[in-house]
């Protein structure tokens, strides 16, 4: 059974569009990536902005807004 | 915002594994986790996280604080305000009990200074060496205590032996009191040289705080009790 361990990660990181996140094995000497590192089960926890962030707009020459009105 | 977990965009196999932020999403990063398994690693390895901009720059690199070896294999939770891994690296809120501790600030953020911080106003920073033997030592160009209107004090039940070069005081009131081995005795020397300023006195008080004998700074000395007088016992 793999170890568990723990690393630090800065806080309050935002990922913007066309950010990437590398998961990676590096030489402790060099740092270069070490080959034959099999990497699985990758998954990031987030705050994500959905759609329920977006604020709701308002377009008075909609016909509905005449109607809901 | 609302908190999710994202897996898709990693897969498994070979690292490097990547996941390219999509041009729909924003997301604050909560926790990364990952398996990495050495058994075919070519050496030894450090598992570590790395986050690039969209320009190609390197927001942050975060390593584990450990080397795996070939064949090793672990599960690696990255997370704000946890330490490295090793073993005997700091932790907090938490009792460190380890074989040794160096802190060193050698860089120019926050002054370059190295702070030990009590901030909730009623608790303590405490160096403590129990036992008989063992020195507490600081090595520096200038020492500088500030007790910010408050008591600066040496408190010792037994020996306060301060020799320096220089021993400059400057304070609103010095108090040396010596209470052991049935003679009070606060011994200065072999050579002491006691500066006045311009207009300053040196006043000696009875046991109750009232001057009986003043110095001053002109050269003159003065009887300052009511009875008494100067008596030179040549």
């Amino acid at each position: 059974m793999a170890r568990r361990m723990i690393a630090p990660l800065a806080p309050g990181i935002t990922l913007q569009p066309g950010y990437v996140v590398r998961v990676v094995a590096l030489d402790p000497t060099t740092g270069d990536p070490v080959a034959g590192v099999e990497v699985s089960g990758v998954s990031m926890q987030v705050d994500a902005a959905g759609p329920d962030d977006e604020p709701i707009k308002v377009d008075p020459f909609h016909p509905l807004y005449f109607y809901a009105a | 915002m609302a908190e999710t977990q994202v897996l898709d965009g990693f897969g498994a196999g070979d690292a490097p594994r990547t996941r390219e932020t999509k041009s729909s999403e924003q997301l604050t990063m909560l926790d990364v986790v990952a398996t990495f398994d050495g058994s075919a690693a070519a050496g030894a390895f450090v598992p570590a996280v790395i986050i690039e901009s969209d320009a190609g720059h390197v927001v942050g690199a975060f390593p584990l604080q450990d080397t795996l070896q070939v064949g090793d294999s672990a599960t690696v939770t990255f997370a704000p305000f946890l330490s490295g891994g090793a073993a005997g690296a700091i932790r907090y809120v938490v009792l460190n009990d380890g074989t040794w501790l160096s802190v060193e600030a050698n860089g120019a953020d926050g002054a370059g200074r190295a702070m030990f911080f009590e901030s909730s106003g009623g608790g303590e920073i405490v160096f403590s060496i129990p036992g008989a033997a063992g020195t507490f030592r600081v090595t520096a160009p200038l020492i500088f205590f500030d007790a910010n209107g408050g008591i600066f004090r040496f408190y010792d039940a037994s020996l306060i032996d301060a020799q320096p070069d220089v021993f400059n005081v400057l304070a609103q009131e010095i108090i040396l009191s010596a209470t052991g081995g049935g003679v009070e005795t606060v011994e200065l020397g072999p050579n002491v040289d006691v500066e006045l300023r311009a207009g300053q006195s040196v006043t000696i008080n009875n046991s109750v705080g009232a001057p009986i004998a003043e110095i001053r700074e002109d050269g003159s000395w003065h009887g300052r009790a009511a009875v008494g007088a100067i008596t030179w016992d040549l």
